[in-house]
């Protein structure tokens, strides 16, 4: 039996405008994220994944705009192409956690002062004297040992690592009903992003919350979500359970982007020089685009 | 086969911790080193030192013979022989500077005239199948991809017989991963150029290196070729950083 629906997204269109022209990134798309589901998404650069997510909590660039498109989550319905509209929904309902690490926190507060600040929207009649154990807690929840020392560090004095994890304390604490991950964990490198993978999926078990992980690797998109969605050029042109669409894909696309991953049983030729990677051939006119 | 890069003993330390500490290893000509290793391992400061761009705090390190200091005769032979190619291709285009003057620039370097410049760089735009009509833009007028390219070319300006690639795949989706790989491979078979790498991205090093360094906390826990270090590690650190991908 399929899970109950938690958001859905109807009819999403967004423009991109610059001295140059418009041009549509997202194309009419519509999407259902179940309930306590790892939703993934995945395309090349510039396919819409990132503004998909963006646009779901309304964080879209000034020169972005939302042509058409609802969301609908809790009963409530909130119109995308009013970003006013969706600023409930950055108070708790939605957490994202970034690509890079580095710009996620404000560095002139104290790693305290953020977790503070999240509390201090979504648990506003929290006694203060209850905050810091709350806030400890969180951090122990993703692997902190001395999370008191934690909260009142800065971020340039943790790692990558580290920091995506103090993104994850902040959802944990928002008690979020989805968070959007963007790209978690590109900056990482393998023993981190491991890591980090393995606090998202905790995260999804601690607060039942569901999640939308965006990512260029079918390797880890199949590993960790239930369902998957390819996009390309703006709009999902496949979707199914992340199994299925591995094993027989039927767009020639997603075969194309399957064939690009390579991993560590991919064969290591003999003479190094001559072994060339797969890639997606693009026209030279849209490459000049 | 000689060493195209020898480094013995090579020690960075900025203030009182150890960015790399006590590495030697030799890079030989025409082959492809990788170097792997965790953020903040020390990857990128002893790649910089073999640049030039940081200087040591003890060992040596040479290029082709030719002994890394700040001397400004040393540092004109060795931009000869040794180019960068940085991570993120469009940030290291000038955005005052068409491309067209940014190979000029370049040129200029490598005691080229003007036309002689323009000349080599149509030929490397050839090449690397870059549109002759992208000289005339600026770094932001054109896509990721084609920048790659472009920032290839102009570290063959210098004709170098070594590119150091730091983080060639960062960032970038697999197919672009896969297209920024075969220029470097390109690159090795049809001109022989000695290839560093310095990644994180095991699959790729694993692919395409012959050679690969292992460094953790500034130090080289293992050194070997790249069919033993990935199929039989022998340190427990390269053992962690493998199965965190298998």
């Amino acid at each position: 039996m399929s899970s109950p629906v938690l958001c859905a997204i109807k009819d999403l269109t967004v423009e991109y405008s610059d001295e140059y022209g418009t041009a549509r990134i997202l194309d009419n798309v519509s999407l259902s994220i179940p309930a306590g589901e790892i939703f993934g998404l995945v395309g090349q650069s510039g396919s819409g994944k990132s503004t998909l997510g963006l646009a779901m909590l309304g964080l879209l660039a000034d020169n972005t705009r939302v042509v058409s498109g609802c969301l609908e989550l809790d009963g409530r319905t909130f119109d995308m192409s009013n970003p006013k509209a969706m600023i409930p929904l950055r108070r708790g309902v939605i957490s994202m956690i970034f690509q890079d690490p580095l710009s996620a926190l404000n560095p002139v507060f104290t790693i305290g002062a953020h977790l503070k600040e999240v509390l201090g929207t979504v648990s506003v009649s929290m006694h203060p004297s209850l905050r810091q154990p709350r806030m400890c807690e969180a951090l122990d929840a993703v692997g902190f040992t001395d999370p008191v020392h934690t909260l009142r560090q800065y971020p340039h004095e943790l790692s990558g690592g580290m920091r995506q994890r103090v993104v994850i304390a902040m959802a944990i604490l928002a008690e979020a009903k989805l968070v959007v991950a963007d790209e978690p964990t590109t900056a990482l490198d393998p023993e981190v992003e491991q890591q980090v993978m393995a606090q998202l999926v905790r995260l999804k078990e601690t607060i039942g919350c569901s999640i939308v992980l965006i990512s260029h690797s079918f390797g880890l998109v199949s590993r960790l979500c239930d369902t998957v969605n390819v996009m390309l050029a703006g709009q999902i042109i496949e979707r199914g359970p992340a199994g299925t669409l591995l094993e027989s894909p039927s767009h020639a696309y997603t075969r194309d982007l399957l064939a690009c991953e390579v991993n560590m049983r991919t064969i290591r030729s003999v003479n190094t020089q001559s072994y060339r990677f797969p890639v997606i051939r693009k026209t030279q006119q849209l490459e000049n685009e | 086969m000689v060493a195209a890069i020898k480094v013995r003993g090579a020690t960075v330390t900025f203030g009182t911790h150890n960015a790399v500490e006590d590495v030697s290893l030799d890079v030989l000509e025409g082959s492809c080193f990788a170097l792997i290793g965790g953020s903040g391992s020390g990857k990128t400061t002893l790649m910089r030192s073999v640049l030039g761009l940081q200087l040591l705090t003890g060992g040596s390190i040479h290029v082709a013979g030719i002994p890394v200091d700040n001397s400004t005769d040393g540092l004109r032979r060795r931009a000869r022989l040794i180019q960068p190619v940085f991570q993120d291709p469009v940030s290291s285009l000038s955005p005052r500077m068409r491309i067209a003057s940014l190979f000029r620039e370049a040129g200029q370097l490598a005691g080229l005239s003007r036309s002689e410049s323009l000349d080599r760089m149509r030929t490397l735009f050839d090449s690397m199948a870059v549109p002759q009509a992208l000289a005339d833009r600026y770094g932001h007028q054109i896509s990721g991809g084609q920048a790659r390219r472009i920032v290839i070319c102009r570290a063959l300006m210098m004709t170098p017989r070594i590119l150091v690639a730091d983080e060639p795949t960062a960032g970038l989706d697999l197919s672009a991963q896969g297209e920024m790989m075969n220029l470097l491979q390109q690159l090795r078979q049809e001109q022989r150029i000695t290839i560093i790498i310095v990644t994180h991205n095991l699959t790729v090093a694993r692919l395409v290196s012959d050679r690969t360094g292992v460094l953790h906390k500034g130090r080289l826990v293992e050194l070997g070729e790249t069919q033993n270090v990935f199929s039989s590690p022998k340190n427990d650190y390269t053992r962690r950083l493998i199965n965190a991908v298998s």
